[in-house]
Order: structure tokens, then C-alpha cells, then sequence
């Protein structure tokens, strides 16, 4: 495969906005970001924020009714689906899949857009294998997909994009119905991609702490707006996260990493005592 | 898997190894009927130890039915005919065509297409066959004998009161004889008015209420089949029927186009005659056979 | 698929290449009444050569052509209708077909032509009902939808059944039997001829090879349509090329047998059910289990005339053979993935 020239933004959204046909408000309204090789941006908000929506308008699965989007420098909307797939990446939320299939065999997929003829070739072997190994798949990949825990399947969705050997990767909760360890496990694996292959990556991840692991820069989005957009240490403040998500969130921060954290905290209205800041200050 | 493949090519080879049948013997020309009343046609002619191949439905005279079976009607089996080794083939001109017609011609076997649509039809066809399986004296004599009983049936007609005559051919559902079909022809002959004026359809499907409507004098049956068509006509409110006036066909040959079709037809008119007014009849009524 | 060596694979296809070879070496050796093969081949029995040549080759041809045509159309139909009941005559062209050559046989025009003239009408027809469907079940965005495809072709097909049940009810009575023969599905009709036959074979071959050269993205449909497109597939085109190519498969063999039943119901299962769903295998393995299944089922037919003094229709043979050979495989493959 000829790549696109390295120095192509890997994903450029600008004012992009989408309705879905009859709602009453936008799903993503003017959405500004731009992702840089190697960068793995975390999206973060409640539910209903428009956290997938915008993933499926970066992979081009549905057109914005405003505003532009760009993967390395083409309309994912307009270009060719398998132009796409050779570019971008999704891992979808949903787990569902028709007929019964190993997961080899729904691994290999993810190469159908890079396929020279109807079989695959040494290139694409060697490719799903790796898929396999950086998502932890391989012990099961001879099993049927339908058979797996929802962990598991997640982790074949996550070697399927991988398979695609993207430039941008995009994951709509890669690590929910993941346990602990692997959900762990699983963002330093892409983080790592991220460094040493120089892939983009855009996840929307639902546990902030998980978020905070591995992402160099934090989206946060509510009602379809980007509210914040920096790093972890701009966005995640204890104002900011409490007009988000609507309650009290504890920052802190993890001293064996550096990284922050977050705890909840408790309803919304109830003294709070003690602030983040102050917290923090204490631990530096 | 193996063990049944084995067993089925063995069957290949014993099929393969078994003689041909006997190609050739007995008397020439070896025939094949395609159709039942050119069978009986084929049989009164007497050229029916000739016949090599018949239809299923090939059953008059008795004989007929230890003839090999080559099929259907339209269900003609290709290699049964042709595995007969014919010399002709008796049928139906919308029979005899396409990929049949060049096959046994490609074997050069003579076909003889017949076509049975009116009364005239019966003696045309006789003589066709005759003509085509070289029994010219025997086909004469009988066409000129169905001839006599057509010119008998018209004296009749000529002193036949006007009646309106129903014939029912099928009993579920209704089918009926109409003008055009050669039943209908068979009793125009007879001098009576047929109810089924119809010229569209030879064998139109009808209500009751069209039979009721038509209001016939006389109400023929002629579907062979089980149950009470009188009954059935008498509850719908058939006058002819609660009157007793349905006449069952006594003589299958009626049905068929063929060498005894002019007596049952005179016998038909004969019935039908008395059950509008029982008084005799000046002739004395040929006995059913 | 070929990431890990699959055994099963290649003896699947030996087994199929060896099945089929028998079925028509069986087919053209066997039949209706014996044959003397040698003489026939010699040309020292010139019928038995007519027989063998100008009957047993064309039938065993088209039996093939239509058994591999139903059961591969009947496969790719199971995969982008996502249902796996149906079946090639669920999108209406079957109904469409039907109805054509119904004309056909009516019409003293077209009648006049023969069996070629009914054979040209049913695929006409069918073509005509698959360009209905297609306009009538797309949405807004001119995609086809599954489930609106499934609702217009089975209105379709009611409809064009109660016209020709219309039709039977007004023709003469010899007709409609002409008419009910052709619709139960026969292979002993007219369609001898070299040329119509190799019609027949190349726009088989055509749609096929269409097929075949969809199958890895049939494969990613499997994952449904947003996947599929975030693989790099466009659902909407691969939907249409599979319509368009299961339908000339459809029109193809009905125009020329009739409504041959169950066929392409059960092969496609039969093919899953011993290799999975890949349909770089299926697509192949179908068209050739459908293929031999078919002529061995008319093979039958033939030899159970002396039997019957009839032909029984291949479509009723198939149903029943096939249902019990069905339900032994899903019992029997059962416990396989």
C-alpha cells in the first residue's frame, strides 16, 4: 500500500456539524479539532454528548450537514469506501455480527479494503497476526466470535481496525465491558502504536481514569459542543467537570505516574469539602 | 460415502453392460399412440399387436393396456418413445412438435399428427391413421360406417321437437360442453340446442346460476366421475333435475372420438329424445354395448 | 480464510468435483430406459446416439446450469437479505419469470415461437419484476432496503401467482395443464438446442463470476451495513451487484425449467453448515453441490418412469430428497460453529 504523504493531517474537522434527520438538535454542533500523527486524543463526556457522532462523521459514515471534515486530506464522506478503510479505522460500540464467524476469520476483514484479488496475500496474514497480538486475541482466534465474553469480542473489534493498518484509528469504547487489567492493558497498547507508528488516534472512552492513562490531549464534548479541548491538566478541572457531568468529580493525582484521577465525589448540591486544587497542591 | 458411490457406478456398469432390447422384431410398422382414442382407432383398424408404445391413460379396448408406456399426454417421455424403436407415432399435432418432431424425424420416424375438434374430425382422423399405417380398407370401411350413423342422427334430427340440452363434462368444478368443442358439435348434430352457446371456450367453467339461468330441458352427464350430479342440480333449484330429466352418457365412446362414437351418439339422442316425452320413438333404440 | 491451513477446504472441493463428474457421468449413462452406451458412442445404435447426444447431454447441461444457478443465487440472497429462509424466488423475479412465460404459453404470438419464445418471455419478465423491486424498495437516499426488498417481492409474487392462476382459469383446459407442468419445475421441456443452451450457460457463467468477484465484500456485509462500510465496503453497490446478478442467475433458470423448488433453499445451508460462511467458498461450493444435486435429482425422475409411466416434476423430487438430507445435516452439524 503507497500511504499518503506523512505530513497530511490525519484528521482536520472544522465547524463540522450534524443533525440526524427529524431531531431537534444537532448531534455535533461547529466541532473544531485537529489530530496530529501519533497523537491519541481521549473524547470524554456523559451520555448523549455526541461522542460517537462525531467518530462516525471522522470515518465518514455519515455526511455533516455543516462545516468540513477531512482524513488526511480527503472528504471521508465522498471518497471511495475503500480509500477510507485504507486510511481510517473505526472500532464500533456495537458487538453484533450476522452469521457465525471464527474470529480469525472476522479479524481478517479489517483487510478487505487492501485485498489484491479475492484471497488474502503473506502481507495480509502477517497483518492480522500482528492485529491479533496488539489487541490480545490470539489466544482466542480460533474460536468462534459469537462464542467469546463481551471483553473478548472487544478486543477482536479493536484487531479488526487494527488489521486495517490505519493512519487514523477510532474507537468508540474500546475498553467498556472490559475488565480492569485489560482495559488498562489495552490503552498503553494503542498509546504505543500511536508512538512508534505515528498513528492518530480518537477514542471515546467513558472511564475518565482509563482516559487519563493514555491520552496526550483530552476532548471534553456536552450537547453535541466541544467544551474543552488540551491537555489533561487544562481540562480537567473541578469546575469544568462538575458543569459537564453534572456532579462533583475528586481530582487527584496518582503519585507512582504523575497521571490524574478522578472519584466521584457525590450528588450534586452536597457540601463538597476540600477542593481538587487544593488536593493537588498538597501532592506537588 | 465411498461404499454408495461404488454402489450407484456399479449401477452405471450393469446399465451400461445390459443388452438393448430387442430392436426390430415382431410386425412392422412398429407404432406408438400418443393419444387414447387413436389408440382404439389404431386397435378397430386392427393394427393393434402393432403398437409398441401407448399413454398411461391409453385403457379401451382391454388389450390397450398391456402396451408399454411411453408417458402422458403432454408428459411424453423422449427415450421411452424412442427406446420403442417406432416406425410411426400417432398424436396431436400440439404434441408431435419441437424437440419430439426433430427427434423422430433425426430417426426417421414417420409421424402422424390427427386432430379431433368436430364430428367430421372423427372420420377424417380415421382415415389419416389408416392412411399412415397402410390400413386405407379398414379405415373406409370404418369412417363410412360412422358416416351411416351421422346420416341416421340428421334423419333424426330433422323430426327432433325443439330441446335445450346441457352437457356437463365436469362435475367439480361445472365444466361444461359449449358450441365449439366437439361435443357441442355431436349435439348440434343431434338437432338439439345446445345451452353452452359460448364460442370463446370449447369447455367453459359455469356456476349454478348460469345453469340455472340457461334453464335446459334436458341435462346430459357426461363426467365420469363419482357422485350425484342429479342431486347436486335438483337442491340448486334445476328444474330439469327435480324433474328427472338428466341423462347419463351409457357409452363411453361418446367421449371419445372414435370407431363406436356414432352409435353412442345416436343412443345419447335417442336418451335425451325420451326424457322430454317417453313415448317410443318410431325406431327401435340401438342397444347400449 | 487461508490463515490457517484448512483441511477441510480442499477435501470439501475434491469431494464436490468428484460428486458432480459422477452425477452427470451417471445422468448420461442412465435414464428413462437402457441404453446401449458403447453403440451409442460408436454410432452403431444411431437412436441410442440420438438419445445420449440430443437428450441426456442437453438435460444433464441444464440440469446443472439451473442446480448451480438456484442454489448460488439462493446463497448470496441468505446473506444480503440477512434472512436465512430466503430463498432465489423471494425477490420476485421468479414471480415476474413465471408470469412472463404464463404469457407465453397464452398468447397465440409468442406460442407460435415455441419454447424459445416462452423461455425469452420468462426472462424478460423476471428482469422486468427485479427493475420493479429495486425501484420500489429503495429509501430515500436510493439505498435498497432489506426488509422492503423481502415485502415488495412477496407482494410481487402473490400477485403475479393470482394472475396466472387468472390466467389458467380462462384457457383452455390443455393449456393450463401445458401451463402447470411448466410452472412445477421440469427439465424435460423443448430447451434442447446448442444455442440455447450455451445462452443459458454464458449468462450463468457471467453472473456467477460476479458473484464469486463480490464475495470478500459479501463477506464484510455479514457484519452488517455500518461495518461493512467502515471495512471499506459500500453496502449499497455490493447489494445492487448481488441483486443484479442473483437475478439473472434466477431468470435464467426459471426461463428455461420452470419453478424448481427448495433447491437453492437448502444447498446454500448444506454448503454453510460443512464449511462456514466464507463466500469465497460458498459461492463456488453452492453452484457446485446445486449443480450435482439437481442432476442427480432428475436423474431419478427418469428412472422412476418405468415406475410411474411419468416423469415426476424434478421440483417435487427435490423437496424430497432434500428436506431429510437437510434436516440429517443441521442435526448432524449442529454442534460446529
Amino acid at each position: 500500500m503507497t500511504p499518503a504523504p506523512a505530513n497530511t493531517t490525519p484528521l482536520r474537522l472544522e465547524g463540522a456539524t450534524f443533525a440526524y434527520p427529524g431531531a431537534a438538535a444537532p448531534a455535533v454542533l461547529d466541532a473544531h479539532l485537529v489530530v496530529a500523527p501519533g497523537e491519541f486524543v481521549g473524547i470524554i463526556g456523559p451520555n448523549g454528548a455526541g461522542k460517537s457522532t462525531l467518530l462516525r462523521l471522522a470515518a465518514g459514515l455519515i455526511t455533516p450537514t455543516a462545516g468540513s471534515v477531512r482524513t488526511a486530506g480527503f472528504d471521508p464522506a465522498r471518497a471511495s469506501r475503500p480509500t477510507v478503510a485504507r486510511t481510517v479505522a473505526l472500532v464500533p460500540a456495537s458487538l453484533a455480527v450476522g452469521f457465525p464467524m471464527t474470529v480469525l476469520d472476522f479479524v481478517a476483514l479489517g483487510r478487505t479494503a487492501r485485498l489484491k484479488g479475492l484471497f488474502e496475500s503473506d502481507d495480509d496474514r502477517t497483518a492480522v497476526r500482528r492485529a491479533l497480538e496488539i489487541a490480545e486475541a490470539t489466544p482466542f482466534a480460533r474460536r468462534p466470535y459469537q462464542e467469546l465474553s463481551a471483553g473478548e469480542q472487544r478486543r477482536v473489534l479493536v484487531a479488526r481496525a487494527l488489521a486495517q493498518e490505519p493512519r487514523l484509528l477510532l474507537l468508540d469504547e474500546p475498553t467498556a465491558n472490559l475488565d480492569v487489567a485489560h482495559a488498562v492493558s489495552l490503552v498503553y497498547r494503542v498509546a504505543d502504536l500511536a508512538r512508534t507508528q505515528g498513528v492518530a488516534v480518537v477514542a471515546a472512552i467513558h472511564d475518565l481514569n482509563v482516559a487519563l492513562l493514555a491520552c496526550d490531549r483530552i476532548v471534553l464534548m456536552r450537547d453535541g459542543a466541544i467544551r474543552a479541548v488540551g491537555d489533561p491538566e487544562e481540562v480537567m478541572r473541578w469546575t469544568t467537570l462538575r458543569e459537564t457531568f453534572g456532579c462533583d468529580l475528586y481530582i487527584g493525582r496518582n503519585e507512582v505516574n504523575g497521571r490524574l484521577f478522578v472519584v466521584p465525589m457525590g450528588r450534586e448540591g452536597e457540601p463538597v469539602t476540600g477542593t481538587s486544587s487544593r488536593r493537588r497542591g498538597q501532592s506537588s | 460415502m465411498a461404499r454408495s458411490l461404488a454402489i450407484l457406478l456399479s449401477l452405471v456398469l450393469a446399465g451400461a453392460c445390459k443388452p438393448p432390447p430387442p430392436a426390430a422384431q415382431g410386425p412392422r410398422p412398429r407404432i406408438v399412440s400418443l393419444q387414447p382414442n387413436a389408440t382404439e382407432i389404431l386397435f378397430a383398424l386392427g393394427v393393434g399387436p402393432n403398437l409398441v408404445g401407448a399413454t398411461r391413460y391409453c385403457d379401451r379396448p382391454d388389450a390397450a393396456k398391456a402396451v408399454p408406456r411411453v408417458g402422458g399426454i403432454l408428459d411424453v417421455s423422449l427415450e421411452a418413445v424412442l427406446a420403442a424403436r417406432p416406425d410411426i407415432v400417432v398424436g396431436s399435432p400440439s404434441v408431435l412438435r419441437g424437440h419430439l418432431a426433430d427427434m423422430l424425424d433425426a430417426s426417421g420416424v414417420r409421424r402422424v399428427p390427427v386432430v379431433f375438434e368436430t364430428a367430421d374430425d372423427v372420420e377424417t382422423g380415421i382415415r389419416a391413421i389408416g392412411a399412415g399405417v397402410g390400413r386405407e380398407a379398414a379405415a373406409e370401411a370404418l369412417a363410412a360406417s360412422y358416416r351411416a350413423d351421422l346420416a341416421i342422427l340428421a334423419g333424426r334430427a330433422a323430426r327432433t321437437p325443439p330441446i335445450t340440452v346441457l352437457m356437463v363434462v365436469g362435475r367439480n368444478p361445472l365444466v361444461v360442453a359449449a358450441r365449439s368443442s366437439y361435443l357441442g358439435d355431436l349435439l348440434a348434430r343431434m338437432g338439439v340446442t345446445n345451452a353452452a352457446s359460448s364460442d370463446t371456450m370449447p369447455y367453459p367453467t359455469w356456476s349454478l346460476e348460469q345453469v340455472i339461468r340457461a334453464a335446459p330441458d334436458v341435462v346430459v352427464d357426461g363426467a365420469l366421475e363419482a357422485g350425484d350430479l342429479p342431486a347436486h342440480l335438483a337442491d340448486a333449484g334445476l328444474t330439469a333435475a327435480r324433474e328427472g330429466r338428466v341423462v347419463r352418457v351409457r357409452d363411453e365412446a361418446l367421449l371419445r372420438p372414435g370407431p363406436g362414437t356414432g352409435k353412442a351418439a345416436l343412443d345419447l339422442a335417442d336418451q335425451i329424445v325420451r326424457a322430454v316425452n317417453p313415448a317410443p320413438v318410431p325406431e327401435p333404440a340401438p342397444a347400449p354395448p | 480464510m487461508n490463515l490457517v491451513s484448512r483441511p477441510r477446504i480442499p477435501a470439501f472441493f475434491a469431494g464436490l468435483a468428484v460428486l458432480l463428474g459422477a452425477s452427470v457421468l451417471l445422468s448420461l449413462a442412465l435414464g428413462a430406459t437402457p441404453l446401449d452406451l458403447l453403440g451409442a458412442l460408436t454410432g452403431s445404435a444411431p437412436a441410442d446416439r440420438l438419445v445420449l447426444l440430443h437428450e441426456r447431454l442437453p438435460r444433464t447441461i441444464l440440469a446443472a446450469i439451473v442446480g448451480a444457478s438456484l442454489s448460488a443465487s439462493g446463497l448470496v440472497f441468505q446473506a444480503v437479505l440477512s434472512n436465512p429462509l430466503a430463498d432465489p424466488y423471494v425477490i420476485g423475479v421468479a414471480g415476474g419469470a413465471a408470469l412472463g412465460g404464463t404469457l407465453a404459453l397464452v398468447i397465440p404470438g409468442i406460442a407460435l415461437l415455441g419454447h424459445a419464445g416462452v423461455s425469452a418471455a420468462a426472462f424478460l419478465g423476471g428482469l422486468g419484476a427485479v427493475a420493479l423491486t429495486w425501484r420500489l424498495s429503495r429509501d430515500r437516499r436510493g439505498r435498497m432496503r432489506a426488509y422492503e426488498v423481502l415485502l415488495v417481492g412477496v407482494v410481487f409474487n402473490t400477485i403475479a401467482s393470482a394472475a396466472i392462476m387468472f390466467l389458467k382459469s380462462v384457457v383452455r383446459a390443455e393449456k393450463a395443464q401445458e401451463m402447470l407442468l411448466w410452472l412445477m419445475g421440469t427439465l424435460s421441456s423443448d430447451v434442447r438446442s446448442p444455442g440455447a443452451i450455451l445462452g443459458t450457460l454464458a449468462v450463468a457463467l457471467f453472473a456467477l463470476g460476479m458473484l464469486f468477484a463480490s464475495a470478500p465484500a459479501l463477506n464484510a456485509l455479514a457484519l452488517g451495513e455500518e461495518d461493512a462500510a467502515a471495512v471499506g465496503v459500500d453496502p449499497g453497490r455490493t447489494t445492487r451487484r448481488v441483486f443484479l446478478a442473483g437475478s439473472l442467475l434466477v431468470a435464467a433458470a426459471v426461463s428455461v425449467a420452470g419453478m424448481i423448488g427448495f433447491v437453492g433453499l437448502i444447498v446454500p445451508h448444506a454448503v454453510r453448515a460443512l464449511v462456514g460462511s466464507d463466500h469465497r467458498v460458498t459461492i463456488p461450493g453452492s453452484a457446485l453441490l446445486g449443480a450435482a444435486f439437481l442432476v442427480l435429482a432428475d436423474l431419478l425422475t427418469r428412472l422412476m418412469f418405468p415406475v410411474f409411466d411419468t416423469e415426476a416434476p424434478v421440483g417435487v423430487l427435490t423437496a424430497l430428497i432434500g428436506g431429510p438430507a437437510f434436516i440429517w445435516l443441521l442435526k448432524r452439524g449442529g454442534d460446529r460453529p
